[in-house]
């Protein structure tokens, strides 16, 4: 059984698995680092500030996103999209999720027979 | 201190972190993103932005070289899964030079003795080393996979064993006759007086040390003729060693070694590094065969 100090650091370590797919996911329209920040919070998947934005520049250098700055609503800010090699990325991760999710159902589902 | 120069002073600290091309771009991101997520706070909380507010979206976002590591990750010098070595490494190289600055420390007992120098070089040394590996590794990852080595680390050199029993018996010879072996050596020569040992150390603490080589030379002779080490033949080393380990330390500490004093001080200096030099030895042995499980119980283990 976990105890109090293992929780947060492995649940901390089951979410960083999919920060990235989970900012890819909300990529295909142009989004600034905390218009981002707040979409993803409001799904139910908020992410530090302080790995967010890194992760977003992070993906870019890789070639995953693309981004420019605007100044439309008067600030400037920095909107990042998918880039074609994002899509393509985005389509990879979300098979490989959609696998391990059914896999990990599974998994619970005969775990928690057994352990009844 | 005013909201935006705490919000300015936190950007350039993250981006002093940061490489030259990336600093501008990512300082003007991040305090875009400090003050939309500053406004939103302030707007929630009802009031103006203030530096309790400002405290706790810089706190948020985390430490500026923790946000800087994470726009650029950089690998560590030393390879978190070679740390081990590293330490070892470093503690056996530092005990070793101490060890020998011990005799000059016990026969000019007054004299400054800089052995933190030679450690520091070398610290530093095997810093580079290390980070030269892990630079190896991350430009050529194949190299990481494992091979087995051709070497069977319990085959011994029959011809390496033979000279140390060699080796052994001329010390045996040397140190039981020591007038001969000199005249021997040299040639007719005879040996300095101040060269003599004690009779008391001669006759009655030298041959403990004669006998214990004596058994160490039998014991590379049963080596060389199995051809290879066992579980038990290790054992019986490591206790040899120890004895001539707990042999020398009781000769440098009980009674005269050599006649005269000059000499006898050298002597007993000299037996107390050789006695450390074999506490590292024997450390070391000891570390890395505990808790090793037998190869019979790990041949059964595999099925074999």
């Amino acid at each position: 059984m976990a105890d109090g100090t293992s929780f947060p650091q492995l649940e901390l370590e089951l979410r960083r698995g999919v920060v990235v797919l989970a900012a890819l996911s909300q990529l295909a329209a142009p989004r600034y680092g905390y218009e981002l920040r707040q979409a993803l919070a409001d799904r139910g998947m908020p992410i530090e500030e302080g790995t967010l934005y890194p992760l977003l520049r992070r993906l870019e250098s890789q070639g995953v996103l693309t981004s420019e700055w605007r100044t439309d609503a008067g600030a400037p800010r920095r909107y990042y999209v998918l880039s074609p090699a994002g899509h393509a990325l985005l389509r990879q991760l979300t098979e490989t999720w959609q696998t391990l999710n059914d896999s990990m159902e599974r998994l619970l589902a005969t775990g928690g027979r057994h352990a009844r | 201190m005013r909201v935006e120069e705490m919000l300015q002073r936190y950007v350039r600290e993250v981006a002093d972190q940061l490489p030259i091309k990336m600093r501008s771009d990512v300082s003007l991101e991040l305090a875009t993103l400090l003050r939309e997520d500053l406004q939103t706070r302030a707007e929630t909380a009802g009031r103006a932005p203030d530096e309790t507010l400002a405290t706790e979206v810089l706190k948020s976002f985390g430490p500026p070289p923790e946000v800087a590591a994470r726009y650029r990750p950089r690998p560590a010098i030393i390879d978190p899964n070679e740390t081990r070595n590293f330490i070892l490494t470093v503690i056996i190289g530092a005990a070793i030079l101490v060890t020998a600055g011990v005799p000059s420390m016990i026969l000019e007992p007054g004299k400054t003795h800089d052995l933190g120098t030679p450690i520091l070089w070398w610290i530093g040394a095997v810093v580079v080393y290390f980070g030269l590996r892990g630079w190896a590794r991350r430009r050529w990852p194949r190299q990481r996979d494992w091979a087995p080595t051709r070497k069977d680390p319990d085959r011994v050199s029959r011809v390496g064993s033979v000279a140390l029993i060699l080796m052994i018996g001329l010390g045996i010879t040397v140190f039981s006759e020591p007038q001969r072996a000199f005249a021997l050596l040299t040639g007719g020569h005879r040996l300095a007086s101040s060269l003599e040992f004690d009779p008391g150390f001669r006759f009655g603490r030298l041959p403990w040390l004669l006998a214990a080589w004596m058994w160490q030379a039998v014991l590379f002779l049963v080596v060389a003729v199995r051809g290879r080490w066992n579980p038990a033949l290790r054992r019986i080393e490591l206790v040899l060693s120890m004895a001539v380990c707990g042999l020398l330390a009781w000769f440098s500490t009980d009674g005269p070694v050599m006649t005269q004093s000059v000499p006898n001080a050298t002597a007993k200096a000299f037996m107390v590094m050789i006695t450390l030099f074999l506490l590292i030895i024997i450390g070391a042995k000891i570390y890395q065969q505990a808790g090793q499980v037998s190869d019979r119980r790990l041949r059964a283990a595999l099925g074999g």
